[in-house]
């Protein structure tokens, strides 16, 4: 039995949010928009931190939202319970960092329909909506009103080819899993995450376009060149924002793991191996790439991969590592890329990582803030990413020892290429023009330290962070365990 | 009196935080004060560690331990927080603390006015808080913070004179060599508990070091001894991954003391220590912990005879003694290897600091001396063929071509590998999607746009940083 949250946080996000990309569409004003849009943001944070503290209360249970029609549209959990305000918190945080020169009010606009999507997709329990979500934070991309101003391209060609295939492939599997299941009331078709029984072919068919939609978008081998490209010639921040929603990994914890278990115990083994396959790969092509944009891409996607090959593990620490590993993923590579924008934005030359350009000497508290992220996305000791290490080592070394194996050869090119990064960027002689940038600006310097302080404490006392997974690893083991499937 | 293990390990991390928040909030601590925190510091820590040397003489006591619960757990499985103090690590985190100590207000006075005087004392503090942490675990799962807290703070100080490019490059090699090598600790200890279940010291071995035996036998015994070697190897300079000792030595001197004479190094020597009932039930890893050792230590006196300045002629002494210390170790000889870990930590940090005016004192002597010096020994080199000697002479001025063999098998196809297929992608993405609207760079061309694009570029990009330089004054970006 579900409960009910005590007050319609998500729903009521979801008004404001949609009031401030409208607000957003109307004002002319730049200054007054970004103000109101980070008033906003301030007020959705609140207000899903508040739905976040109410999963962590009731223990990880299902809670829907008291509204007397529609109450069953959204559903918070221990899954989502956190990405929640997580990713809310990164939205608000990359509006204030985000450099004024490269903001605009269509700018600000794409971010709250990305957060607004993304936010719908997190909490949805309903096919159709969840498709729209994952179609509507493709909007900002596909439009050209949103990201791009005179002077800065948006994403490649092939980067909005790949996406819009993958949103019909998605919109292709959800109606075939909805026909495909034998039901004859339409709300168990539309339901997101409900065991389905019917025509096998229709659901194997609808299996196959949901996940090769979420390879597309995740960008796995061998569809990642859209994310290098377009990290390397589009809009970094909202790039970031995109690729951090995870949508992909979500779907296959939120609908392929608990829809179709048996195929999805099938597929696991194949599907992780592909996931540890991208890991690999853009480790290895990051060896000879010093394009400092494109680097990050491929490092975040690396990352990424170790995420969607612990979720297929079917062993609960792991499961419970790869969604700790989100975590870090998110807020890491965010600060990377936060940090990377404002140098960009200090200096009018290209950083082509080819040379030293030894900013710490300017900017030191930058460069720290950029080493404990990029360390603690590699799994650094006191941090989050630690944990996250650990727990995805042990779970995947007992289901799978190759990936066991593989996880820390490739952490480890990963750490190296991030320290490369580092070091061209912060540390050596400086070329003779770029010897003063300016350090962290306040806004600059609250947001990051922000999200510092979460790695941080989050390896001081990791408990707080793994609980939630834990039980949402629970819950999708249980999901295989109904049906057997799941081996001690 | 067990809550005094917690306090000797609390003390270097509250006074690296400390530190830390200090920096970060602009506080503009005095040179004064940062060296009297430390000073304070492993002061306090030298008296607790006395204190409890005491308590523990007194009561008898071959181990203490202080249990914290867990830190997190997950299903079955959990992460102990246990810190022990036993017959192995006592005598080095006493060493430890007086040696932080030492250094820190060596450093006073050999780092005064030196730019980064906050980064060095921050990165002593978190050495020294990783080193106690890599001594005090009750359990290889802590000791992994340990180990990669001083590999961290190691390569942070080799790059201390962050001005300098070849400072940096070192640490970035030294970086990876200690990543690649770390792969052996982090599997290592996952496959302790894959194979025993726990990772604790005291679900692995059946008593308290240097009695116990290993839980832990047959072919799982091998493959995690031969991980924690490897593990060992990167951290104590081991042949093939000698070379980044020398590289190291760029660091300021009381870095290069305390992590390349005194704790760094011997780290990995402690590490196989702690498992020496694990290598001891495994032939395979015992004879592969002495030939890694006698290799290294034939390496290291050659290769050291050879070298030119002081510091690099300690360092490879260094790794000479260490080697012995691995063929102690493998041969069984644990105490013999605890005593030589101890007299080789204070006579090389001694070294290490006094490098700096032994050359000073040298040609005050030489002076005083009139220029007459008495010979120092015979030179039983004589004894070898004149051909092997000279062909020995090249090899060790080489430094026993191991960086260029590295360089040549490993490094050199990995990154043509990662070029070609870089390349190939380019060339299949222009194939299929068309060129890019505007390319940051030429696809495909990535290894000659390095050399050609940035110098045709350069006066252009001077002309715009400037430009960038007068924009920024009051710009708000």
């Amino acid at each position: 039995m579900s409960e009910q949250l005590l007050f319609p946080w998500v729903s009521a996000s979801l008004l404001l949010l949609s009031y401030g990309a409208l607000r957003s569409c109307r004002t002319t004003s730049f200054e007054l928009a970004r103000r109101e849009t980070i008033y906003i943001m301030a007020i959705v944070l609140l207000l899903l931190v508040a739905a976040g503290i109410e999963v962590a209360r009731s223990g990880g249970g299902r809670l829907l939202e008291p509204l007397p029609t529609w109450g069953q549209w959204a559903i918070l959990d221990s899954l989502n319970g956190l990405p929640l305000p997580l990713y809310t918190g990164l939205a608000l945080g990359m509006i204030i960092v985000a450099p004024r020169r490269k903001v605009t009010v269509g700018w600000l606009m794409g971010i709250q329909i990305l957060t607004l999507g993304t936010i719908i997709a997190y909490a949805t329990n309903h096919l159709l909506l969840f498709v729209l979500a994952w179609a509507g934070t493709l909007v900002p991309f596909l439009g050209s009103r949103f990201f791009n101003r005179v002077g800065e391209v948006t994403i490649p060609r092939e980067a909005r080819m790949i996406l819009s295939l993958s949103a019909v492939l998605i919109l292709l599997g959800a109606t075939l899993l909805a026909l495909g299941t034998e039901s004859s009331e339409w709300s168990a078709r539309l339901s997101l995450g409900q065991p389905r029984q019917g025509d096998s072919v229709l659901l194997s068919l609808a299996f196959t376009c949901l996940m090769v939609g979420v390879f597309l978008r995740k960008g796995f081998f061998p569809f990642h060149a859209w994310v290098t490209r377009s990290f390397a010639e589009g809009p970094l921040i909202p790039l970031n924002l995109f690729f951090n929603g995870h949508l992909g990994a979500f779907l296959i914890a939120r609908v392929a793991v608990p829809a179709f278990p048996e195929i999805a115990t099938a597929a696991l083994p194949l599907l992780g191996n592909l996931g540890l396959l991208t890991a690999g790969y853009t480790a290895l092509l990051a060896i000879g790439e010093r394009h400092p944009r494109r680097l990050l891409a491929l490092l975040t996607i690396s990352q990424s991969s170790f995420l969607v090959a612990g979720l297929e593990s079917t062993n609960p620490d792991a499961i419970a590592g790869a969604l700790v590993h989100w975590q870090v993923v998110v807020v890491a590579t965010s600060v990377l890329t936060a940090v990377y924008t404002s140098l960009e934005a200090r200096l009018t030359l290209q950083i082509d990582g080819r040379q030293h350009l030894g900013l710490a000497k300017g900017a030191p508290r930058l460069a720290v803030f950029f080493l404990i992220a990029g360390l603690a996305l590699v799994g650094l000791p006191l941090t989050l990413g630690f944990a996250a290490e650990d727990l995805l080592l042990h779970g995947t070394l007992e289901t799978h020892p190759l990936l066991g194996i593989i996880l820390p050869v490739v952490t480890a090119l990963n750490a190296f290429h991030l320290m490369r990064l580092f070091t061209s960027l912060f540390l050596g002689r400086p070329d003779q023009g770029v010897l003063t940038v300016n350090d962290a600006r306040p806004r600059e310097r609250w947001v990051l330290t922000a999200a510092i302080l979460f790695l941080l404490v989050g390896g001081l006392y990791p408990a707080i962070f793994v609980h939630l997974p834990e039980r949402a690893a629970e819950n999708l083991i249980y999901s295989l365990e109904r049906k057997g499937l799941h081996k001690e | 009196m067990e809550l005094l293990i917690g306090w000797i390990l609390l003390l270097p991390a509250l006074t690296t935080a400390g530190l830390g928040v200090s920096w970060l909030i602009g506080w503009r601590l005095s040179e004064r004060t940062v060296a009297r925190l430390t000073g304070t510091c492993y002061g306090l820590a030298t008296g607790l560690v006395t204190i409890l040397c005491g308590w523990m003489v007194r009561r008898d006591l071959t181990s203490a331990r202080l249990e914290l619960g867990d830190w997190f757990t997950v299903h079955s499985y959990r992460f102990p927080l246990l810190l022990q103090i036993d017959r192995l690590s006592l005598p080095l985190i006493a060493l430890s603390v007086i040696l932080v100590g030492v250094i820190g207000a060596f450093s006073q006075r050999y780092m005064h006015r030196e730019e980064g005087y906050l980064r060095f004392f921050f990165l002593l503090n978190l050495c020294g808080f990783g080193v106690l942490l890599l001594f005090l675990a009750g359990s290889f799962d802590l000791m992994i913070a340990g180990w990669e807290m001083i590999g961290l703070t190691s390569v942070l100080l080799i790059g201390f004179f962050q001005h300098r490019n070849d400072p940096v490059r070192s640490g970035l090699r030294v970086f990876l060599i200690y990543r690649v090598c770390d792969i052996g600790l982090l599997t290592g200890v996952a496959l302790l508990h894959h194979y025993v279940g726990a990772a604790t010291v005291d679900h692995v071995f059946t008593h308290p070091w240097p009695d116990g035996d290993s839980l832990l036998t047959g072919t799982g015994a091998t493959v995690v001894g031969l991980l924690f070697l490897l593990a060992a190897m990167g951290k104590s300079a081991q042949v093939p991954f000698s070379g980044w000792l020398p590289q190291a030595m760029e660091g300021p001197t009381p870095s290069s003391a305390i992590f390349y004479g005194a704790l760094s190094v011997h780290a990995g020597a402690y590490l196989l220590l702690r498992a020496q009932p694990l290598i001891e039930s495994s032939l395979t890893v015992s004879v592969a912990v002495v030939v890694v050792g006698i290799l290294t230590a034939i390496h290291g006196t050659m290769v050291g005879r050879a070298a030119v300045d002081a510091k690099t002629s300690i360092a490879y002494a260094s790794m000479t003694q260490l080697g012995l210390i691995f063929a102690e170790i493998g041969s069984g000889l644990e105490w013999v290897a605890l005593l030589h870990v101890a007299g080789h930590i204070v006579v090389r940090t001694l070294q290490f600091l006094r490098a700096p005016s032994m050359l000073h004192d040298h040609h005050r002597r030489y002076s005083a001396s009139g220029g007459v010096q008495a010979t120092t020994g015979t030179y039983f080199e004589l004894l070898i063929p004149t051909r092997l000697r000279i062909w020995l002479y090249r090899l060790a001025l080489e430094r026993g071509h191991h960086e260029t063999l590295l360089e040549r098998m490993v490094v050199s196809p990995l990154t043509n590998l990662s070029l070609w297929l870089q390349s190939f992608e380019d060339r299949m993405a222009l194939a299929i999607f068309g060129p890019a609207k505007r390319p940051t760079y030429k696809l495909g061309q990535l290894g000659q746009i390095d050399r050609t694009d940035f110098q045709q570029e350069a006066p252009e990009r001077r002309f715009k940083v400037h430009q960038s330089r007068r924009g920024m004054e009051g710009a708000d970006v």
